[in-house]
């Protein structure tokens, strides 16, 4: 019964702390930037106002596309909150982002079309070194459950220190943060704002935006899992203190071209991920 | 009641095949002749689903079937010579290959001879037997190659109203296809590995044939570089029969009794194992897959895609259990790796549909190859699962990228563009297709979840590669599908519709893609499991459960149609954004110029980051020296 009701938790309460994230995001961006900032809630007025505005669609499809986005992505962190399989769960968030790539797709904009093309760039980036976090975790753990790895002997991060600095990589892309934000940014300092959703209006930008915010949690909590057997108190705020690091990254780069980034993240991955995980059993002989 | 299937109904589905394949060679072409085709076509398909089902249904473990005599083997024997006689003859018509083709064909010839003719082994006592993964060989090749039998009666019309001036060649066509699915249906039932070897080299011969089919300049020379490494395969073969008759191993021609003898039998089966991986094009054979794409689109689904290189990874599932632990068999996993981290980068390379089918294809036998190698419950779950997701969905897959092409008149991806509204069923066909090759609950992704699972805890090095072989497959694959999905606000013209048999074969296709996905836990419950607990007894069924939710995510999506077809959004209908210069209504746009320009979309190819030759060289050094050390490896134990 408890993994049902810790996925219904997160179902609940993914897009409350998604849209805290997203406020505390904006007022640490515009405090590195020497501004005051919107209000902590501001993300919350921006999806009501979305929610609310006048619903226009350039096909029929895409609002199904989009849902399936939100579905997949909520379906991805229900399953990896109640402790399920971690590959399992990568598999289903891949799912998807390939809904929402599709939805961009489908719209036969040029713009958005080069959006789902850098979309599916990013993806190209960061899957190995997610799948290595994964296979990573099971080394450390012997158990790709994160129920398991929640109770494991000694924090997974001990042995794979290589493996959580190329998560945080990712994480960097995944976040949709500069200087990886290629398919789309926040920012007004690229060529495509909003290339992947350039073509999306009011309520099916909503649905990405809650979309958005169910995935950060879940990429937060996958994140957590390095530190998870240790109390809450310690892990908690490292938590924090790394995710102030990728807003602070967010703000400090300049946006970098799509083969940049496909051959750094490739690299990491190659230098960071895979090579953690060969000398994982060393590493646990020596801590 | 285990006895009641008796020998004669195993041959008869070897020679069943045969009827129709001589019956095409007097048929009238056209009618007569697709008549013929239809029904050989139903009949073996029927009688190799009944004879699967009988087995898979009995208990698991193989039935051995003791048959014939000297006389049968000297006449099979007889076949073989004149099957290598026939190579090769054409062998020495190659142009550009050196001698080492005839040399290796008469070699081989040779060791066949003095093998059996010595008496340096004694001959199989039971040539012929039936287990659960011989049945699901069986069954992959009668039910597609079936389909795709009979798909091919309509394609083949339309090739010849395409091209009247061709000679007209669809009755020996035919008889090829029916000669293969014969020699398919030999190698899953044979237990003499000299059957089987007449059986292979048989795949060989049609596969050449076909290949060359067309005529052409490009035909010639790919069926040429096909023959060559095929050959090389038929060498592997030989020179396990060799080891086998002078080796210290075990002395039996029986592929049951050199499983039983375990580690004694290693050199053998990794030598098996090396021709098995030339037939399934791994590195670095891989390259007389791509040439065999000039074939007919339905050569390339029944022999290049569903079946003929499944005979490869077969014998690798088959010899797996001794492979297992062995340094050998991980050589032989890091091959697969190998060659599905390539085949996946190169495949994004592409923009010919049949070109990225064929890199997809010798990517997902990598992955099977992988699993063999390694070895072990779980692995082999998921190669055996795999042999049967990749047959139905890669030929549903080749099917409709061939019935698109002789509707497009090109094979492009970015012709492709916006199929899906275009032509509805063709699209969802391919759509079906795509989805069955990547995405939840389609089985390949289930396979490959448990490959990763399997091998994170065997093999890292393994997993490594296959981590990032996973990322590019996703790639190529979602570009397709999104271009299919691309909606016009003004339709392009629709197109004509696809004939009758086509659209049933492809339909039927779909709907064993879907099935496969929906019953995978009654195949593994039925098919695998069983013949797994027999090789790894004590080692516990696979938990499926963690599935579930995938499953209910998933059917929750195909439910949403309904929702959306029911409830009209009854939005405003917006033009794409064009940044504010749209013309025609969204078709297309101003240009710098102030002329409207139509749009047009393609799809990325990185050129940039994916040097295509480097790694085909990569592909032929790195696979040459994984071979060479899997080989030692093997011969050495």
């Amino acid at each position: 019964m408890t993994p049902l009701l810790a996925a219904l938790a997160f179902l609940i309460l993914a897009p409350v702390f998604g849209c805290l994230l997203a406020g505390l995001d904006r007022i640490a961006s515009a405090r590195m930037q020497r501004r005051q900032g919107p209000p902590l809630l501001q993300p919350w007025f921006d999806l009501r106002k979305l929610w609310d505005k006048q619903a226009a669609e350039v096909n029929a499809f895409q609002g199904y596309y989009l849902t399936g986005f939100l579905l997949f992505t909520a379906g991805a962190g229900a399953l990896f909150f109640s402790g399920g399989d971690l590959l399992l769960v990568i598999f289903v968030l891949t799912l998807g982002s390939v809904m929402l790539v599709m939805a961009a797709y489908s719209g036969a904009s040029p713009f958005a079309n080069l959006g789902a093309h850098r979309e599916l760039l990013q993806m190209l980036a960061y899957e190995p070194m997610l799948l290595l976090t994964a296979l990573g975790l099971f080394k450390a753990t012997d158990s790709f459950a994160v129920a398991d790895i929640v109770w494991a002997q000694q924090a997974p991060v001990l042995v794979l220190p290589g493996t959580l600095l190329g998560y945080l990589f990712i994480l960097t892309i995944k976040l949709r943060k500069s200087p990886f934000d290629l398919s789309s940014s926040h920012h007004a300092h690229q060529e495509l704002v909003r290339g992947l959703t350039v073509d999306m209006p009011g309520r099916h930008l909503a649905l990405v935006e809650l979309g958005h915010w169910y995935e950060n949690v879940l990429l937060l909590g996958l994140l957590w899992l390095f530190f998870a057997p240790w109390p809450a108190w310690a892990s908690l705020p490292l938590l924090g203190m790394l995710y102030l690091l990728e807003v602070l990254v967010d703000n400090s780069t300049a946006r970098l071209r799509w083969e940049q980034t496909l051959r750094a993240a490739w690299l990491v991955a190659l230098g960071l991920g895979a090579a953690n995980l060969l000398l994982v059993p060393f590493l646990q002989r020596w801590s | 009641l285990e006895r009641r299937l008796s020998w004669q109904i195993l041959a008869s589905l070897i020679v069943l095949p045969l009827i129709p394949a001589f019956l095409s060679l007097l048929a009238r072409p056209g009618r007569a002749l697709n008549a013929v085709v239809g029904s050989g076509a139903l009949l073996f398909g029927v009688a190799a689903l009944a004879v699967g089902l009988w087995a898979w249904t009995s208990a698991p473990g193989p039935l051995l079937f003791r048959v014939g005599g000297h006389a049968l083997d000297l006449g099979l024997l007889g076949l073989e010579m004149l099957v290598l006689a026939f190579l090769f003859a054409r062998s020495l018509s190659m142009r550009s290959r050196g001698a080492w083709v005839p040399l290796l064909i008469a070699a081989q010839a040779g060791v066949l001879a003095w093998v059996e003719l010595s008496g340096a082994l004694p001959r199989a006592a039971a040539p012929l037997a039936l287990d659960h993964l011989g049945a699901l060989l069986l069954v992959v090749t009668g039910v597609v190659g079936g389909l795709v039998a009979y798909y091919a009666g309509s394609y083949m019309d339309e090739e010849q109203q395409h091209h009247p001036g061709r000679p007209d060649h669809r009755g020996r066509f035919f008889f090829l296809i029916f000669l293969f699915l014969s020699a398919m249906a030999g190698i899953a039932l044979s237990n003499s590995l000299a059957w089987m070897l007449l059986f292979w080299e048989l795949t060989t011969l049609c596969s050449y044939l076909l290949i060359r089919h067309r005529g052409d300049e490009a035909s010639i020379r790919n069926s040429d570089l096909a023959l060559a490494l095929n050959v090389l395969g038929g060498a592997f073969f030989a020179a396990a029969l060799l080891w086998l008759a002078l080796g210290p191993g075990p002395r039996s021609l029986e592929i049951h009794t050199l499983l039983q003898a375990g580690q004694a039998a290693l050199p053998a089966a990794v030598l098996l194992g090396l021709a098995g991986l030339v037939k399934a094009a791994q590195l670095p054979f891989h390259r007389w897959l791509l040439g065999a794409m000039v074939a007919p689109t339905p050569v390339s689904a029944l022999l290049h895609a569903s079946t003929m290189v499944k005979a490869g990874v077969f014998i690798l599932l088959r010899f797996s259990p001794l492979y297992q632990g062995s340094l050998a068999g991980d050589l032989l996993a890091i091959i697969g790796a190998f060659s599905f981290l390539l085949a996946s980068l190169l495949a994004v390379r592409e923009s010919d549909a049949k070109r990225v089918l064929a890199w997809s294809t010798i990517a997902n036998l990598g992955l099977i190859t992988a699993c063999a190698g390694v070895g072990g419950h779980d692995a082999l779950w998921a190669g055996m699962l795999l042999l049967i997701f990749h047959a139905v969905a890669k030929g549903l897959l080749f099917l409709a990228v061939g019935t698109a092409e002789h509707r497009l008149g090109a094979r492009d991806i970015d012709a492709m563009q916006g199929l899906l509204q275009r032509q509805r069923g063709l699209g969802s066909l391919l759509v079906i297709g795509i989805l069955g090759m990547f995405l939840a609950p389609f089985g390949m992704l289930t396979a490959k979840w448990k490959v990763l699972e399997a091998m994170a805890e065997n093999a890292p090095l393994v997993a490594i590669l296959l981590a990032f072989g996973s990322a590019p497959t996703l790639f190529f694959w979602s570009q397709w599908l999104g271009a299919l999905l691309v909606i016009r606000p003004r339709p392009e013209p629709g197109l004509p519709p696809s004939p009758r048999p086509q659209r049933v074969a492809m339909f039927a296709l779909a709907l064993l893609t879907v099935a496969a996905a929906l019953s995978f836990p009654l195949i593994s419950a039925w098919v695998v499991e069983p013949h797994l607990a027999l090789l790894f007894p004590g080692s516990p069924a696979l938990d499926l459960w963690p599935l579930a939710v995938v499953i209910v995510l998933a059917v929750a999506m195909l439910g949403l149609p309904l929702y959306f077809s029911t409830h009209p959004s009854g939005a405003l209908r917006q033009a794409p954004y064009m940044a504010g210069a749209g013309a025609d209504d969204g078709a297309g746009f101003v240009n710098a110029l102030h002329q409207p320009q139509a749009l047009r979309l393609q799809n990325y190819r990185l050129e940039s980051v994916i040097p295509a030759e480097a790694l085909g060289r990569w592909a032929l050094w790195v696979g040459a020296g994984l071979v060479l050390a899997a080989a030692l490896a093997g011969v050495l134990a």
